[in-house]
């Protein structure tokens, strides 16, 4: 009995000490669970660029910046594909991709103090909203994130709103702070956008703004003052664009419209940017100037014979009967077939190691025009006008000198000095001299082209706003066949990602509409009055 | 025994040994031994085992309640083993249940089945889990195909785990060991679980070293073993050396195996898209064949006779303190599909020894070697290959006169399929398993009451694998470099991959059981621990573009394309276990147990858990009035409620970080969000059960009706991305699980020189899905999504064993809706339930027949009920191969109305759209919606396997002084199957048994069926 006594003695002291060292080895040892904020930095810029233009490539047919080479391609009737999750991207780059991706790294930077970290945090996950929900119109705000729910329930576009600009203010206080452990060498560690420099972050974050007061322009609280405060502070120049290196080593690392990717293999330049670019629309001229905007060549390529064709919506266009008239691929490659292969010398933005442009500086020189045309009763002033012009000036400088590498203001100079200021003083530019001229549709189309390939997501919005009006976009035509269930209306919306909410989280949706058919070309709340 | 004190008699002696049951050859324990003609006398203890003292020319009485008594003369050896028989079936019988503990199979309180190891190994089956089936109610095994070191995967009682693992715990002799089947996922290239089969690893076992099998399989199995033991468990019980004149025994096995089971295909039309002829493409849509063209029976060319051959030779004896057994096994098969094969060796050693009077101690030791040369499997897999082979090409014609490989394609190398030949020659496939299983039992009694037992044991393994794909074949393979696509060895210009897999698991135990009989009450008490901790380590390095064209080496791969990855698993428990039985009179029984679980994966403050179980049986034979019935020889009631909980998956308590290949690197969130707030999944289970035995035991029946009901499940759905991940851990979900077994054992004829026994296994089982976890609509394992879109998916409502697959889209009123522009069905594009996996009821018959010298016993496995994923036939009819497409020339209008945009007014526009095949191949291949291959209520019949003996007569035998015993046997499996199923086997699994939740059975797709095998061989004794 005193053996058996001491025996189970012994063996409760084991079990109650030794349970709890005992049963410590739940800690992954493949992978980390926790890590350093600028270890998760560099992925979430990537994904900034992945999210945004993997849709982008469905708005470039909504907005008819290009088009399918086969007739009545779905996007091109401004329809969606059932059961899908194409596009779906921009979902999934909000929710997950960014997603708490952006609390692990907070809580890193909160705890070491590194504010700057902080700051991009913050800027990152207001762009993330700004953007998704310009896309999306009701998202999940109060309950995202929370990982105890498996339903989520949809908030209105204003509250999004309203989040940006409270993430906004959170960036902008602590990227204003040079306490704790900001350090730019640190920041620049995982910061593939600007290099650890705040000052440019801060510029970025009241673009952010910039778009977020701008976006609201129908409506009576829309602020043309506030535009106008928030451009002046953020981009001053190209060398402050919001741009993302890419090695361009691999499909995983290379520029998004880069020719290893082969993500553009099934689009063709269209018609409408033909026309703006050769000059049809900007001048009046009945017959395409080639030799007008020196953007042409750089961002467009001819087919075999020399003449510049674009895809007409719904209508397919790629001439492939004939290899002398069939529209090349974009990529600025003149091959018709097949797609130029990775590490192909490529033109502008799509070669494999372009840094990934999102947000540029002639882009908010044009919201500052359109604020200030508006400031004037949608008249044209001397001040909206040079805005206008300094974002003409700012895309000719950009196509000139594509980002590229670890260079953010390139240093190729495909323009010259002088096609420069010949373009900027022809009839396809107002001129300074009868700013009083200048129409909307000369600052919005300009914008279009100089958002070219990678501000799709910005160029729809704009055109939502103006209820695609084809006063302002001129070349913009109505698709002869819309999407079926459409009801004959155009695209307002993307409907969200399919595997996600329309699989997993049907209730939530069915309160908010989007189960209807049409749901997609349901007004946001931004384009409303 | 103070009277014997002093005499000094020369022949005075002790005299020890082993009393067993004839039965099963289980020791048995409370044995009378009595002196004839005094009133001397002793009891066997819990090992059978006995020592008294005696003179030569005593006679002893060995009796025991329920036995026939048998009587031993004391001459010059010291050691008497005694053998009794019963007269009434099962009433003393004891069984090992917990931690090496016995039993009195009247004390339990659930229903538990035993299968002797003779049995088992009389099927000379591979893998011994194969023999199982049928010969114990309520238990499922499904072969993943029919090739040498094929996985097996074992269900019992249905589906608990939705998203989980439902193979039951394996015990050997009291030790847990592993049996885990290899799952892709942990490859560098992230295997998709379905083109690979792996071992699993219980197939280790070298069924000659198996004494006997018991199949827990309700509520006792958790309530004694716990968590892993929520699927039941299997305890394996090994042959051990028994005291006495050592012998030596030797037998063999040679078998000769046969495919006899194909998918037909049709041999009227040759190659071709829309009839017309184009030899440069796979499907089978082009012009009749010319008359006199050679059609080639490809099939029929490539199979081979599969062959093997098996020795085993073992050592035992022994004195009377100290007994061993050495068992060896060498096996060797080559399968039915060339290029598979599978050898085994394995070495186990045995030993006990009674250290003092008091403490006893029990070793094992078993090294195994096993290897298997394998095939793909799946979409892109040998089987496929060879059977969506041209049929006017001769397979066997795979190279070119100069040695190059031949092309069936001329225009794109890089879609023309592998000739199954060039495949099986140029692609390696293989794995080699090397383990070392031992244990140790030391068991000590202090008092006469008390035991004090502990076990402690390790099983550990280590896997090599190797794939190569050569850079020749179009065979496929995840790539990483290629967004873990599929990508073929041509175009990665070589593809290899070699895995080392260690797997260590240590368990041991530690038990204080109490036995007291006071008047009427006979009481035990087990208080004691377990800990348990498993760790797998998997290391991957996988490469491409070889550099020697045909070097299989991980060094003759491009560095630039070598890829490694890590994958270990670690999980630990420590669980305090109680157990309490009292009885009455042997007449009520009432058992109590709890356990509380300390488990490493989940979170902190939800680590511990406890469950209880209580149950109680009535042995209402036992009351006065019905005593001593002639009729009814034993009778029992019992009922059993038990809980169990169940842990979570390791490091599943946070998020993962997975290392990013973007510019600039670094991490980002895995796609399965971890949960912080993971609570243990919750099964509780209650039976209710009978058994009877009449004539005095020549007709018994045991019917047992369960329900189970887990709650709580532990799964990673995937759910709406506002919770950060793609797919998310969370608790919930309720199944229900109920069924009926019944086992009736009979003995109709027993004579001095013929006896026929028949036993008969009745399973019934039905598994619910109550509500899914978040109320999710629908949850689907992406493992067995193999083929066209059906899946194992589960709905509210609809059984855990649902089919999910697209339909026809129909109208309100249920009419097919056919496409105005090409007369077409449409497909819903909707997984909705088509089918339900699960049986209506499997029977398992045996029949024993015994006359003098020789034996017959066959098993007949039926099954009722239950329907197929015949994928193989989708995939024929897709490419033109089916023999329903053969009546193609007939022109076809589908019944059904238009869907123009009127099929759901008053006047839907009924469907005139003539279609003809032969030149619209849509019909097949858009026209061919799933769930028209979804195959309804699959019967069979199936000779499981049959044995033929004949034992040498001892009169035959004394003429020599070689061999005390000597038989000859004649063996066959699979002999013959008869179901209404049109494709090859419908008892195939379409992934391989390491598929979680309710697997893959049920999905035939390019998976070998099982060949017919016959073997004989003789076995000697020394």
């Amino acid at each position: 009995m005193k053996n058996l006594k001491f025996i189970i003695l012994l063996f409760t002291i084991i079990t109650v000490s030794g349970c709890k060292d005992y049963l410590d080895v739940n800690v992954n040892p493949n992978n980390p669970q926790k890590t350093d904020a600028a270890n998760l930095l560099a992925p979430l810029l990537a994904n900034m660029i992945r999210g945004e233009w993997f849709d982008s490539r469905a708005v470039g047919q909504y907005i008819q910046q290009w088009g399918a080479p086969t007739a009545n391609a779905v996007f091109e009737t401004h329809g969606y594909v059932p059961a899908s999750d194409t596009p779906g991207e921009k979902w999934r780059q909000h929710y997950f991709a960014i997603g708490t991706n952006i609390d692990l790294l907070l809580e890193d930077a909160l705890k070491g103090e590194k504010w700057d970290y902080v700051g991009v945090a913050y800027a990152i996950r207001a762009w993330s909203w700004q953007t998704s929900t310009d896309v999306y119109g009701e998202m999940i705000l109060k309950q995202a994130w929370d990982g105890t729910r498996a339903k989520f329930d949809y908030d209105t576009q204003e509250e999004v709103y309203a989040e940006v600009v409270r993430l906004c203010n959170l960036a902008l206080e602590n990227l204003n702070r040079t306490d704790g452990a900001v350090s730019q060498a640190n920041l620049a560690r995982g910061d593939l956008m600007y290099y650890g420099d705040r000052a440019k972050w801060i510029k970025f974050v009241y673009g952010i703004l910039a778009m977020n007061a701008h976006h609201i322009s129908n409506k009576s609280t829309y602020s043309a003052d506030k535009v106008i405060e928030y451009v002046d502070k953020s981009f001053s120049n190209n060398g402050d664009n919001a741009t993302v290196q890419c090695n361009g080593s691999s499909s995983a690392d290379a520029n998004f419209w880069g020719p290893a990717r082969g993500n553009l293999a099934s689009f063709r330049q269209s018609d409408y940017i033909v026309r703006l670019l050769d000059g049809r629309i900007l001048t009046g001229s009945a017959t395409p100037n080639n030799n007008l905007d020196p953007r042409l060549p750089l961002l467009l390529t001819a087919s075999g014979d020399g003449v510049y064709r674009g895809a007409e919506p719904t209508r397919g266009g790629l001439n492939a009967a004939s290899a002398t008239i069939s529209i090349p691929f974009l990529w600025g490659s003149p091959s018709t077939s097949p797609p130029p292969i990775a590490g192909t010398a490529t033109k502008y933005i799509f070669r494999d190691n372009s840094r990934g442009v999102l947000f540029t500086y002639a882009q908010t020189q044009f919201m500052k025009a359109e604020a200030l045309f508006r400031k004037n009763n949608n008249v044209g002033n001397s001040a909206s006008c040079a805005a206008y012009r300094e974002g003409v000036g700012a895309s000719l400088d950009l196509v000139s000198n594509p980002p590229l590498a670890l260079s953010v203001v390139g240093v190729t100079n495909f323009i010259s000095p002088a096609a420069r200021a010949a373009y900027l003083g022809s009839a396809a530019v107002v001129q300074l001299a009868s700013a009083a001229n200048l129409k909307m549709s000369d600052i919005m189309q300009q914008k279009y082209i100089a958002s070219f390939v990678y501000g799709n997501l910005e160029t729809w919005v704009d055109m939502r706003r103006f209820r695609y009006d084809t006063n302002v976009y001129q070349g913009f035509v109505m698709p002869s066949a819309l999407y079926f269930t459409n009801n004959g209306k155009l695209a307002y919306r993307i409907r969200p990602r399919f595997n996600s909410e329309y699989v997993w989280n049907v209730e939530a949706l069915n309160k908010i509409g989007a189960l209807a058919l049409d749901y997609h070309t349901k007004e946001p709340w931004f384009v409303q009055n | 025994m103070i009277f014997l004190i002093g005499q000094t008699f020369a022949q005075e002696k002790i005299i020890t040994g082993t009393v067993t049951s004839s039965d099963d050859g289980l020791p048995l324990p409370g044995v009378s031994i009595k002196i004839k003609g005094s009133n001397l006398g002793t009891q066997s203890n819990i090992d059978g085992k006995y020592n008294i003292r005696t003179k030569v020319g005593d006679v002893l009485i060995f009796s025991f309640l329920g036995n026939i008594s048998e009587e031993k003369t004391v001459g010059p050896n010291n050691i008497i083993n005694a053998e009794l028989s019963q007269d009434a079936k099962s009433l003393n019988e004891v069984v090992v249940l917990g931690f090496g503990q016995t039993e009195q199979k009247r004390d339990l309180v659930t229903a538990t089945q035993t299968v002797q190891g003779k049995d088992i190994a009389d099927t000379q089956r591979e893998n011994f889990l194969n023999a199982l089936q049928g010969r114990v109610a309520g238990l499922t095994v499904t072969s993943t195909s029919g090739n040498p070191g094929a996985s097996s995967s074992i269900v019992l009682r249905g589906i608990n785990s939705i998203g989980g693992n439902n193979q039951p715990l394996f015990i050997i002799d009291g030790i847990r060991i592993d049996n885990s089947t290899f799952g892709q996922g942990a490859l560098a290239s992230d295997g998709p679980n379905r083109n690979n089969d792996y071992l699993n690893r219980a197939g280790d076992i070298n069924p000659n070293d198996i004494e006997s099998v018991t199949v827990l399989k309700g509520p006792e199995a958790a309530a004694i073993y716990g968590s892993d033991a929520a699927s039941g468990a299997i305890i394996i019980t090994t042959k051990k050396g028994k005291a006495g004149a050592g012998s030596i025994s030797y037998d063999n096995n040679f078998s000769f195996s046969e495919a006899y089971r194909f998918p037909e295909v049709q041999t009227t039309y040759g190659r071709g898209i829309n009839g017309l002829k184009d030899n440069n493409v796979r499907s089978a849509f082009g012009p009749k064949f010319e008359p006199g063209t050679t059609i080639f029976d490809n099939q029929e060319n490539f199979f081979r006779t599969g062959t093997s051959q098996q020795h085993n030779l073992s050592f035992e004896g022994g004195s009377e303190t100290t007994t061993y057994r050495i068992s060896t096994q060498y096996r060797n098969a080559d399968g039915v599909f060339p290029g598979t094969a599978n050898q085994r060796l394995s070495v186990r050693l045995t030993g006990s020894t009674k250290i003092s009077k008091k403490f006893t101690s029990t070793g094992s030791f078993n090294f195994i070697n096993n290897s298997t040369q394998k095939t793909s499997k799946g979409q892109f897999g040998t089987f496929l290959g060879l059977l969506t082979w041209p049929t006017d090409d001769d397979i066997t014609v795979y190279l070119n006169p100069d040695g190059t490989r031949r092309r069936l394609r001329t225009t794109n190398d890089g879609t023309d399929v592998d000739n199954p030949f060039f495949d099986i020659n140029n692609n390696v496939n293989r794995d080699k398993t090397n383990r070392v299983v031992g244990n140790i039992d030391l068991s000590y009694n202090p008092l006469e009451w008390l035991n004090l037992r502990s076990l402690v044991g390790a099983d550990f393994y280590n896997t090599l694998g190797n794939v190569l794909v050569s850079p020749f074949s179009t065979a496929a393979q995840n790539s990483p470099l290629n967004g873990f696509n599929s990508t073929s060895g041509l175009s990665a210009r070589g593809i290899l991959e070699n895995y080392t897999d260690n797997n260590l698991l240590i368990n041991g135990s530690f038990f204080a059981t109490a036995k007291k009989t006071i008047k009427d009450f006979r009481g035990t008490l087990a208080i004691g621990g377990e800990a348990f901790d498993t760790r797998n380590d998997v290391n991957t390095i996988y490469g491409e573009r070889f550099y020697e064209l045909t070097f299989n080496g991980i060094n003759n791969t491009d560095p630039t394309t070598q890829r490694a990855k890590n994958t270990i698993t670690q999980r630990r428990r420590l669980a305090v276990i109680g157990r309490f039985n009292l009885n009455w009179k042997d007449m009520v029984n009432l058992q109590v147990t709890g356990r509380n679980d300390f488990s490493s994966t989940l979170p902190i403050d939800n680590q511990s858990f406890f469950y209880p179980s209580v149950g109680g049986s009535f042995e209402f034979t036992q009351l006065p009035m019905l005593k001593g019935s002639k009729i009814l020889s034993f009778g029992k009631l019992r009922a059993s409620y038990a809980e169990v909980g169940k842990d979570a998956p390791p490091y599943r308590i946070g998020t993962n970080l997975d290392a990013q290949f973007t510019t600039g690197g670094g991490f980002q969130y895995n796609v399965f969000g971890g949960n912080s707030a993971l609570v243990p999944e919750q099964v509780k289970s209650f039976e209710v059960g009978t058994e009877l035995q009449f004539l005095k035991g020549r007709l018994g029946l045991d019917i047992a009706y369960y329900s189970t009901r887990p709650t709580n499940q532990i799964i990673a759905p995937r759910i709406s991305y506002g919770g950060g991940f793609i797919l998310q851990f969370i608790n919930g979900g309720t199944i229900e699980n109920t069924g009926v077994e019944v086992q009736l054992t009979s003995n109709p004829i027993k004579t001095k020189n013929f006896s026929w026994n028949s036993d008969l296994n009745f399973t019934r089982a039905r598994g619910r899905v109550v509500r899914l976890p978040a109320d999710l609509p629908e949850y689907y394992n992406s493992d067995t999504w193999l083929f066209a879109n059906a899946r194992a998916s589960l709905f509210p409502g609809g059984s855990t064993t649902s089919i999910g697959s697209f339909d026809y889209a129909r109208n309100e009123k249920g009419e097919v809706l056919i496409s105005p522009t090409n007369g077409l069905p449409v497909s819903d594009n909707t997984f909705k339930i088509t089918g339900d996996r699960q049986p209506d009821f499997s029977i398992g018959l045996i029949n024993k027949f015994a006359y003098k010298s020789l034996s017959l016993s066959f098993l007949l496995d039926i099954r009722k009920g239950g329907d197929v994923f015949n994928g193989n036939e989708l995939q024929l009819t897709r490419l033109g191969l089916s023999k329903r497409t053969e009546n193609r020339d007939q022109p076809i209008i589908i019944p059904g109305v238009l869907n123009d945009g009127l099929q759901n007014s008053l006047t839907p526009t009924k469907n005139t759209i003539q279609v003809t095949p032969n030149t619209n191949q849509n019909f097949y291949t858009l026209g061919s919606i799933e769930s028209d291959f979804i195959e309804k209520d699959i019967n069979w019949v199936r000779l499981q396997d049959f044995t033929l003996g004949f034992q040498f007569p001892k009169t035959l035998l004394q003429k020599q002084k070689v061999f005390k015993t000597a038989s000859v046997f004649f063996t066959g499996t699979d002999i013959f199957m008869i179901t209404n199923y049109s494709g090859a086997d419908p008892n195939v699994n379409g992934t391989n048994a390491s598929t979680l939740g309710s697997g893959a059975a049920g999905f035939d797709y390019g998976a070998l069926s099982t060949p017919r095998t016959f073997s004989f061989g003789l076995r000697v004794g020394l």
